[in-house]
């Protein structure tokens, strides 16, 4: 009766009870995506070309959209703010990296900002114009290290929380299912909203050169990757993860609306073509249904438990 | 139902009557006996503990909790309920809020504070209303008509008063909780010591159960000017101080709003309710029913004054 206090309802699985969602979505998601990109960005530094870099692209989108070590360790709150600036970045980074691309010094020294080094950089430095350089990819592999750099110090966050004594999971899934709710609402405002024209920013007024990779023709292909992220979180899968661990605590209706958002999104999105957000409004609407199953929805599923001392009177 | 019975208040710590903060109440008694051996005789006499008015204590804490049980619980709102009606609300009106400004521990203290200071000042409004405001009075005079004060006092509450102390904390909590969900999402938690609130739990600690005694802590004049001692509790239950200290933890409020009496102003305390009133409330029926009565009767007694 009177009890007060929330706690998290979202409570230990009796089938998963040697493992807690974040440790299983670490071990079987987070790390082999951070191993993945580092493996895409070696291939593209081996091998400068779009097909590289998109494919690299794709398998760093999905990191940061589940990017859970910043609230892990805070001193890698800002990581992945050196890796990509996109929405994070007031001064024209095209204009700056063009003055990177002319100037005679060493990359390490050109490339003195962090936004210098970020793959937001990268894509100006290779798709700029039709020609990559000799200065381009030198460049282009500067900032390549600097990014593998900060994706070992992701893994390693990963990796060290594996090893060590974990923080209460009420903490756990509260964490999860906050960065859920931040991704969506970045990809529903910031990478689909803005250049459409249906975010409250640029309400009817559509400009595809706001999209997240514009110059790349990759926005889409980022979009795709987040979604894929989502549905690797919350859809069917062999190993416990953060769907599968909500339906076994109570959350079924919830995780099936999250999954049927996230489906709607990906069928969307493969209607629109050539990164040309002009007719994205349902892409818009669907990815906002998966904003509000998480925060409307899926956060009620918070077993919200009453305690207090009794306060029956005085 | 795994709340019910004698045993369950004793062992939830959710509870007035845990052991331990029985067990620390004895503890401070026996310090506080060292310095003041003169109430010593008074409290641990059996007259005391056998008063018909402690017996009808006794006798009501397990009826009254039937009503509790199966009348009032089914029909308040979960704090819940209103936590999330607050946040949706908050969220179509304002769009989507992230924090990154303040770090999980922080948002746990302040939490923390939010729900302890919100439910505090709630709680010394709704008092001060059930004093105030005449229909309100009648129910509320049922926790007043105990002659003498056991822990187990703090049961003697109508269900009416119980019903506005559980719609009090649902609205109180549910709105701060809510707020806190829009603008921290799920990272919301509480400091606590066996599931509750560290505050409340110090606070039960440092002998809330004295309260309701007749063992007269006080803390001292600057302490009280803070927070309520057992002492200035009991002045509260005393016929001539109805109308002071309706603080519940903090003193903070009763200082605020002109209702703070510190335990050196009183030293006569006469509990109960006027000599003609007390054969009101002889029985667990009389402490149901009567104050309903009492309220036909007033009613009828005015119609018949403005004829």
């Amino acid at each position: 009766m009177k009890k007060i206090l929330f706690m998290m309802m979202i409570l230990v699985s009796t089938v998963f009870a040697d493992q807690t969602a974040l440790n299983s979505i670490l071990k079987n998601i987070s790390i082999p995506n951070v191993d993945k990109t580092i493996k895409n960005a070696n291939v593209l530094k081996e091998n400068l070309n779009e097909q590289n870099f998109k494919k690299f692209l794709s398998s760093w989108k999905k990191v940061e959209a589940l990017y859970f070590a910043g609230e892990i360790d805070n001193d890698y709150l800002d990581t992945p703010r050196y890796i990509d600036v996109f929405h994070n970045l007031k001064e024209d980074l095209k204009e700056q990296m063009q003055r990177v691309i002319a100037s005679k010094d060493e990359p390490n020294i050109a490339l003195f900002k962090n936004s210098f080094k970020t793959i937001n950089a990268l894509e100006y430095v290779l798709f700029n114009d039709d020609k990559i350089t000799k200065r381009e990819k030198l460049l282009s592999l500067a900032i390549l290290d600097s990014i593998v750099s900060h994706l070992n110090d992701i893994k390693g966050v990963y990796t060290q929380y594996l090893s060590s004594k974990p923080k209460s999971e009420t903490w756990e899934n509260a964490m999860i299912i906050n960065s859920l709710i931040a991704s969506t609402y970045r990809l529903k405002e910031w990478r689909i909203g803005d250049p459409s024209g249906n975010s409250s920013k640029y309400k009817d007024n559509a400009d595809n050169k706001r999209a997240e990779y514009f110059l790349s023709k990759s926005s889409f292909l980022a979009i795709k990757s987040i979604l894929d992220a989502h549905e690797e979180i919350m859809g069917e899968s062999k190993y416990l993860n953060f769907g599968k661990m909500a339906v076994q605590s109570g959350a079924k209706a919830e995780v099936a609306e999250v999954e049927n958002a996230i489906h709607n999104s990906l069928n969307e999105l493969k209607k629109l073509k050539n990164d040309d957000f002009s007719n994205a409004k349902d892409l818009y609407e669907d990815v906002k249904s998966l904003h509000n199953a998480y925060y409307l929805s899926l956060i009620e599923q918070l077993a919200i438990t009453a305690k207090i001392l009794d306060a029956d009177g005085d | 139902m795994n709340d019910f019975f004698a045993l369950e208040y004793l062992i939830n710590p959710n509870k007035r009557i845990f052991w331990v903060y029985i067990l620390s109440s004895i503890l401070i008694t026996i310090i506080y006996f060292y310095f003041n051996s003169r109430s010593k005789k008074v409290v641990l006499s059996s007259k005391l503990w056998l008063h018909p008015s402690a017996k009808l204590d006794y006798y009501y804490f397990f009826i009254s909790y039937f009503v509790k049980v199966f009348m009032l619980i089914p029909i308040v709102v979960s704090a819940k309920t209103i936590a999330f009606f607050v946040n949706k609300h908050l969220y179509l009106q304002f769009d989507y809020y992230e924090n990154t400004f303040f770090s999980y521990e922080v948002v746990i203290v302040m939490y923390t504070l939010s729900l302890f200071l919100i439910s505090d000042f709630s709680r010394y409004w709704l008092h001060r209303f059930l004093h105030k405001i005449p229909f309100l009075w009648e129910f509320h005079k049922v926790h007043h008509s105990a002659k003498v004060l056991t822990p187990i006092t703090f049961y003697r509450v109508h269900p009416i008063e119980n019903l506005l102390y559980g719609i009090r904390y649902s609205l109180s909590i549910g709105f701060v909780t809510g707020i806190f969900i829009y603008f921290f999402g799920a990272m919301i938690d509480i400091y606590s010591v066996l599931g509750v609130n560290i505050i409340v739990f110090v606070f039960s600690i440092l002998g809330a159960n004295l309260r309701h005694s007749h063992v007269q802590v006080s803390f001292g004049e600057k302490i009280e000017k803070w927070f309520i001692s057992p002492k200035q509790h009991q002045i509260h239950h005393s016929r001539r101080h109805f109308n002071k200290n309706y603080g519940g933890t903090l003193a903070i409020w009763d200082r605020l709003f002109g209702s703070l009496s510190l335990s050196k102003e009183v030293k006569i305390l006469k509990f109960g309710l006027r000599k003609n009133q007390m054969n009101d409330y002889l029985s667990v029926f009389d402490l149901l029913i009567k104050p309903f009565k009492l309220l036909i009767l007033n009613k009828i007694l005015k119609k018949r004054k403005l004829k």
